[in-house]
């Protein structure tokens, strides 16, 4: 029940439209222990377990498609992104101080949020693999079958966990990012100033985007820390369980922005 | 042929939405099965209440469709309802023996389970739909005891008793739902496509390949950074398993979006542009009017929102500030820093995510190494002991066979977890 909670806290922090986009862990383990009471431990003819491989398609079918989804919508965005960019740095030196402050500041927000975006979905993907294993090894185990190393190799396949394209995104994401952090508008550093003092007026109509922005952000440090708490050590380490974190990193940085993060407190928008 | 399981299910009050037109159907059940009167007349009921369902929410009928005949025909019977697809739909006949063929055959998995594992490996449906998550915890026993009687009929049924019977009448199933789907389309988009013709030959040989496991070349291709379109080949079964038939995934790489933003622009910019003409313009295989049009969609969205804010900052004056997302108690971030602590975040969780990912390939290869290795040294019961220690060392000895070969896998495990670590080191 470990990963169904901590899977659910994960979804409860991610944005709105995902929150019923991953895996139905809790469903998969109900029916498993159904088939696992109903036929004990053999399977008769393998019913249950065609209920279960079918299930378990319907889900991969799922998150495919919001996979699918998704990831066109970043190609489409990190075009335009790059587009825009290539516009507001193109224009040489002297035309730098055409760019406006205010264009400059939401571009690299913009920016900055689709990577946050699409690292996400790179996190929706792997803590769906991560269910699908987790709920194949327990169907293992209870029916005493073999369904995980095949149904796993599948589940390697597919367009969702696939991510190569999502992780070249996120490279040229960053790689725009140089451009346009580098295009230093000084009304840009101005505004900044002026809004560390704190200025309060804010349009309304950039508070929404705000929320996604937010929601990002939290999302990713609840990612982190989830991922952290997954792998800080299994109950049942076998052939097929990961190392703890730690020991993949060498060292473990992102304990020291998660502290920085956990003293940052998050201002929640202003509701419309 | 009553069951139990069938007024179970009935009676559970479980939303199955049947979605409308299926005019063959009723027809069908009354020529073919005129001594079968309970389950009939249900499923006959059950197909008039549908007709009340609006023609656009055949998005979300298809697999009720699936689930009607899976887990309500508990008494009608599978091959009341394979039948009943067959004479329904001259297409899917050929495709039945083809299933049933197909099924015959044992899957390579090796698996025990003849019954559908094959079909049902490369094919995918959304058959969660079949206990209808509104629903809630009263979901749980219902439905699939419902399933799991209603397999319980197919064995006990009556012509087809073989196992392939269950699997054939999935594939029938999904193949009726995709015939559904296709009726139900609307087509009056379509009627002034000229693509019009080239989807129907698309749609239809893939619900016939949907038995076939065709996983391995179009997943290649979609790692491939080529300009082509990649369609993914679950599509096919997805076709017949999924929404609507239209929605055969495309996965739209940034070298086939550049194709597309040039025919865009090539036929004046996004408004002016139609999916007709981009398609058009576009020559790319595999890609159908439909995946033009969401993405041309998309495209104009996406476009939009930032044109509506450009005007707007460039009218407004500078003091409209955006607020950073986060806020450091007792003073406010600077923006840049604010994005930049985002940033470091968001990088930080990718490495790791990517790490993370590489084990997992690494060490998903290194158990199929040491499976295969064991297999071939025809050690006896040698699989269940690498899967015993692999899933739990803390499982109950009820594998008594295995427990001499069971220090060669703990052996190698250790010495596998090892390398694992140490690779990472």
């Amino acid at each position: 029940m470990k990963f169904g909670k901590r899977l659910k806290k994960q979804v409860e922090e991610s944005l709105p439209e995902w929150r019923d986009k991953f895996l139905e862990y809790k469903r998969l383990k109900k029916l498993v222990r159904l088939i696992s009471s109903f036929s004990g431990a053999g399977d008769g003819d393998g019913r249950g377990e065609a209920a279960f491989v079918r299930l378990l398609d319907g889900e991969i079918d799922r998150i495919n498609a919001f996979f699918l989804e998704q990831e066109e919508e970043f190609v489409i965005r990190q075009r335009e992104l790059q587009e825009t960019v290539e516009k507001m740095a193109g224009g040489g030196g002297g035309r730098r101080q055409a760019v406006d402050a205010a264009e400059m500041r939401r571009v690299r927000k913009e920016i900055v949020d689709l990577h946050g975006e699409m690292v996400l979905l790179l996190n929706y993907s792997a803590v769906n693999y991560t269910g699908l294993g987790k709920i194949l090894k327990k169907y293992d185990k209870r029916t005493g079958r073999l369904l995980r190393l095949p149904f796993i190799d599948k589940v390697l396949r597919q367009p969702f966990f696939t991510t190569e394209l999502i992780s070249r995104l996120v490279r040229d994401c960053e790689a725009t990012m140089e451009a346009v952090f580098s295009i230093s508008s000084l009304e840009a550093m101005a505004g900044d100033r002026r809004f560390r003092k704190g200025c309060p007026d804010a349009d309304v109509a950039e508070m929404a985007p705000m929320a996604d922005h937010q929601g990002i952000f939290r999302n990713t440090v609840a990612a982190l820390a989830t991922m952290k708490e997954l792998r800080s050590g299994s109950s049942t380490y076998g052939l097929f369980s990961l190392p703890p974190m730690s020991a993949a990193a060498p060292f473990s940085p992102e304990s020291d922005v998660l502290q920085t993060c956990s003293r940052v407190q998050i201002v929640d928008p202003v509701t419309i | 042929m009553e069951r139990v399981s069938t007024n179970q299910l009935y009676s559970s009050g479980i939303p199955v939405s049947v979605p409308s037109p299926l005019p063959a159907i009723p027809a069908t059940l009354d020529e073919s099965f005129p001594r079968l009167p309970d389950g009939q007349n249900v499923l006959r009921d059950r197909e008039l209440s549908s007709t009340t369902l609006p023609p656009h929410q055949n998005q979300s009928t298809v697999a009720p469709l699936h689930g009607q005949f899976q887990s309500s025909t508990g008494s009608v019977g599978p091959l009341r309802s394979s039948q009943a697809i067959r004479f329904s739909s001259v297409p899917n006949h050929e495709q039945y023996t083809n299933a049933n063929t197909y099924n015959s055959q044992p899957p390579s998995t090796g698996s025990s389970s003849a019954l559908n594992y094959g079909p049902q490996y490369g094919g995918f449906e959304p058959t969660l739909s079949d206990f209808p998550r509104e629903a809630g915890p009263t979901w749980c026993p219902d439905p699939v005891d419902g399933l799991l009687g209603y397999t319980d009929d197919v064995s006990g049924g009556n012509n087809m008793t073989d196992n392939s019977s269950i699997a054939a009448t999935d594939e029938l199933a999904k193949q009726s739902e995709w015939w559904n789907d296709f009726m139900n389309y609307d087509w009056k988009d379509v009627v002034d496509n000229t693509a019009c013709p080239e989807t129907q030959p698309q749609v239809g040989p893939p619900a016939q390949s949907s038995i076939v496991v065709h996983q391995s070349a179009a997943q290649q291709s979609v790692s491939s950074q080529s300009g082509e379109p990649s369609a993914v080949a679950i599509p096919s079964p997805t076709a017949a398993g999924n929404t609507s038939n239209s929605k055969t995934r495309m996965r739209w790489t940034p070298e086939l979006h550049e194709r597309f933003v040039d025919a865009v622009n090539l036929l004046g910019g996004s408004e002016k542009a139609t999916p007709k003409g981009v398609l058009k313009l576009m020559k790319a295989d595999n890609l159908t009017i439909y995946h033009v049009k969401s993405h041309l969609q998309k495209y104009r969205t996406a476009r939009y929102r930032p044109e509506l804010s450009e005007g707007s900052s460039e009218k407004k004056a500078a003091s409209k500030e955006d607020l950073p997302s986060i806020d450091l108690k007792g003073g406010n971030l600077d923006l840049t820093e604010a994005l930049r602590l985002q940033l470091e975040l968001q990088k930080r969780l990718h490495e790791q995510l990517e790490i993370q990912r590489s084990l997992q390939l690494r060490i998903e290869e290194q158990g199929k190494c040491l499976q295969m290795m064991l297999e071939q040294q025809c050690i006896p019961g040698t699989d269940k002991a690498v899967d015993a220690s692999a899933e739990g060392s803390k499982r109950s000895p009820d594998l008594p066979e295995s427990s001499t070969a069971k220090d060669v896998p703990e052996s190698n495990q250790n010495g596998i977890a090892k390398q694992t670590e140490s690779g990472d080191r």
